[in-house]
């Protein structure tokens, strides 16, 4: 310890500066660092933003189509409504894949030639595919369709009904949607 | 540096003021006339240190003094030296003093200078020595009150400081600066406003007192005593005091004894002014020009008439300087006077610390500077210290002040509605009942915030980024999501409404149509149709190819022919995609 009590006013003086300069910078510091947090929370905020909203409008999706179970649960649901009968359904076992990027997860519905009530119309056919489009909330899309008339004689063109005619079909039906591969 | 303190100690006591401020802010605060010894002669230490004690125990400040020195203990030479930079006179000026230091070694003194003329051929300095002996003798009377003198500097050079401070150079730039004090005058020329000339003559006021006492028989104390009567207003009432008492005989004795003295007066005032004119020539023989002035302070202003006298032998206006008149002073009605007669030399050393020392002499220097440099750059420290205290208390309550309100006014309504977002995702996460890998229910809980949040907080957001994802992958591995880098799908059932609307919408120019097959891909669209004749075919085919995605497609070739026994005609349309070329 120094008895000139110049050298000890400095010293104490130099040591309350110091403290008080580390005191200015670290506040300084903790606000700089409070205001870098806060930019990259503006950014995580948005993506978290855009990101719920997509997995809420997805989850909102699935719960008002009751497609929680799987789509092909929900196809056979909406066959029930309809009451149509499939002799085979499924899911194709690998996704088709779509150019380099895309997959194509892929669910069928096969129609052989029935003669009860069961049989098939077009526009029941159209109208069930729309059904299922709808009710999936455009989850799925009916990818594929491939109907052959069943009976021999067509329907007339519409507004030209001289005589009725049967228009049942038979055939396949593919319902499916797209994801990027992943990798 | 709001105080500063000059201190005079002369042959008959000391005198010290106090000024405050600086600039035109400056004033006095404080006088102080304290007498020592009037029997002459040199004063008694004790008594002078006892005085001194005093004197600063009292309001007097102790930080910042300045000591005078007088100008007749001082040997004073113009000297001129052949060149003009500082730092060369500076080196020289100790040696070039010597030649003319006939009684003492240069090492003995301190010596310092003032350049008065400046030529071709180099500068003219006048040169002041003072004996360390002298300085040290008045540091020592210092610290034995107390006080470390921070400079010391001449009586002379003190009445010059003052008069250029109180501006009255100005109006009289050359003028003659005469200290008439009690054993000696100092005569300061000065031309331009500068000085050109300083002569110290051990003439002064005593020498009027000395005649009294010698001539009259009285010991110089009553010789004093009668000086001060005669130097009242009109001295020839004041002479002998309660002379009508006695008797004729002795008033005519005291009458003559009064005349005898007051004859005795005046001749001694009119040596002194003869002499002081002899001196006054000499000094300002060096003048270019005849001074137009002359001021005068000290103990000569109390000397009846001697001013007007001085100024008929000199043939020039003589006028007392009194600090009073020229400064603010806070000093009271009844010090006044005293002040006006004595103040002028301790004002000036005062003002050398208040900012205006125009010569910047200072006999404080060598083995005699100021050790304690600290004395001097205390107040400024201590400024710039508290200055520096404030200035980093004021920036660290800035950004803590700005951290709290980012944090509340930005980060918290950040943090809440990301909060509120995920919990309201996951509560639908939850709701749609999505599985997980395993095939188990997938429970999203949202992690907690705290709130008000820290800087650490904004990590929660990662978090919620984190576990939004796994969900988005999830969905996406279960259901798809639909998401924007795939390409769409365009709806089979879709297309076929658009053609089965076209159809309704044409029915009179199709006439009649029939599907037989109907194949949609989303890169084929196959259609087996009867229809009555070619033109329907037409009419079909070219609405069709108005359509998505028929537009962007190309029709193979049709070839109708007979349907079986319906009597129209049978066809497939083949629609593929065009394919673009490649390289």
């Amino acid at each position: 310890m120094t008895d000139d009590p110049v050298k000890l006013f400095v010293a104490v003086m130099g040591l309350l500066l110091a403290v008080l300069s580390w005191v200015c910078y670290e506040s300084y510091r903790k606000a700089d660092a409070f205001e870098r947090a806060l930019q990259s929370a503006d950014k995580d905020s948005e993506t978290i933003r855009e990101l719920g909203s997509r997995v809420q409008s997805m989850c909102d999706t699935i719960t008002k189509g009751k497609i929680e179970s799987g789509y092909l649960p929900f196809i056979e649901s909406e066959m029930n409504r309809f009451q149509i009968k499939s002799s085979k359904r499924g899911q194709e076992a690998r996704p088709k894949s779509i150019g380099a990027r895309l997959e194509e997860h892929r669910f069928f519905v096969e129609f052989f030639r029935t003669r009860d009530s069961s049989a098939l119309r077009r526009d029941k056919i159209g109208e069930f595919c729309s059904h299922v489009e709808r009710d999936s909330h455009g989850l799925l899309k009916t990818i594929e369709l491939r109907l052959t008339r069943s009976t021999p004689k067509g329907a007339p063109a519409p507004g030209h009904s001289d005589e009725v005619r049967d228009d049942t079909y038979t055939g396949r039906i593919v319902f499916g949607y797209r994801t990027a591969k992943e990798r | 540096m709001s105080k500063a303190v000059g201190l005079e100690i002369h042959s008959r006591g000391i005198r010290a003021i106090e000024v405050a401020g600086r600039g035109r802010s400056l004033k006095i605060v404080r006088y102080a006339d304290v007498p020592l010894h009037p029997r002459g002669g040199a004063p008694d230490p004790d008594e002078l240190r006892e005085a001194l004690r005093d004197l600063f125990k009292g309001k007097f400040s102790k930080g910042h003094v300045v000591v005078a020195i007088e100008a007749n203990e001082t040997v004073v030479r113009e000297i001129p030296v052949p060149f003009s930079s500082d730092d060369q006179i500076r080196k020289v000026v100790k040696y070039e003093a010597e030649h003319h230091l006939h009684d003492c070694d240069a090492d003995d003194v301190i010596v310092q200078y003032t350049k008065v003329r400046a030529s071709e051929e180099g500068t003219d300095l006048l040169v002041f020595a003072a004996r360390k002996e002298e300085i040290s003798r008045r540091i020592e009377y210092a610290r034995g009150a107390g006080v470390e003198p921070l400079a010391m500097d001449l009586d002379a050079i003190a009445f010059y400081t003052a008069a250029s401070a109180a501006g009255v150079l100005e109006d009289a730039p050359h003028c003659v600066l005469l200290n008439i004090s009690h054993r000696s005058t100092e005569i300061v020329v000065v031309e331009d406003g500068r000085v050109r000339a300083l002569r110290s003559v051990r003439m002064g006021v005593d020498s009027i007192t000395n005649a009294l006492a010698r001539d009259m028989d009285l010991e110089f104390s009553d010789a004093d005593e009668r000086m001060k009567a005669l130097t009242v207003e009109n001295p020839t009432d004041t002479l002998f005091v309660g002379a009508g008492e006695d008797s004729d005989e002795k008033r005519e004795t005291e009458k003559s004894h009064a005349e005898l003295e007051r004859d005795l007066f005046r001749q001694k005032r009119d040596e002194l002014t003869s002499r002081l004119k002899r001196e006054f020539v000499r000094s300002t023989a060096v003048l270019r020009t005849r001074p137009e002035s002359v001021l005068v302070c000290g103990a000569g202003l109390q000397v009846a008439e001697l001013l007007e006298q001085l100024g008929n032998k000199l043939g020039l206006p003589v006028e007392p300087f009194h600090p009073s008149e020229h400064f603010t002073c806070k000093v009271g009605e009844e010090h006044r006077a005293a002040l006006d007669a004595g103040g002028v030399v301790p004002l000036g050393l005062a003002l050398k610390l208040s900012g205006h020392d125009p010569l910047g002499l200072d006999f404080r220097r060598e083995d005699l500077q100021v050790a304690n440099k600290f004395e001097l750059m205390k107040g400024t420290m201590a400024l710039t210290v508290s200055l520096l205290f404030i200035m980093l208390m004021a920036t660290s309550f800035y950004f803590i002040r700005k951290k709290d309100q980012l944090r509340n006014e930005r980060f918290r309504p950040i943090m809440t509605s990301a909060y509120q977002a995920f919990e309201s995702v996951a509560k639908a996460y939850n709701k749609a009942n999505i599985k997980n890998r395993r095939g188990k229910h997938d429970v999203v809980n949202p992690p907690k915030i705290e709130l008000p949040p820290g800087a650490e907080e904004a990590l929660a957001l990662k978090r919620y980024i984190s576990e939004l994802r796994r969900m988005d992958r999830n969905l996406k591995n279960q259901f798809g999501s639909g998401e924007s880098a795939a390409s769409p799908i365009r709806s089979a059932v879709g297309i076929m409404n658009d053609v089965m609307r076209v159809i309704r919408d044409n029915h009179k120019e199709i006439r009649y149509i029939d599907f037989k097959y109907i194949e949609i891909r989303q890169e084929m669209i196959r259609l087996k149709v009867v229809v009555s004749d070619a033109a329907g075919l037409g009419v079909l085919k070219k609405k069709l190819q108005e359509l998505e995605p028929f537009k962007s497609m190309t029709l193979g070739a049709t070839q109708l022919s007979n349907a079986a026994g319906t009597g129209h005609s049978e066809t497939q349309l083949e629609f593929s995609k065009k394919k673009g070329r490649r390289r």
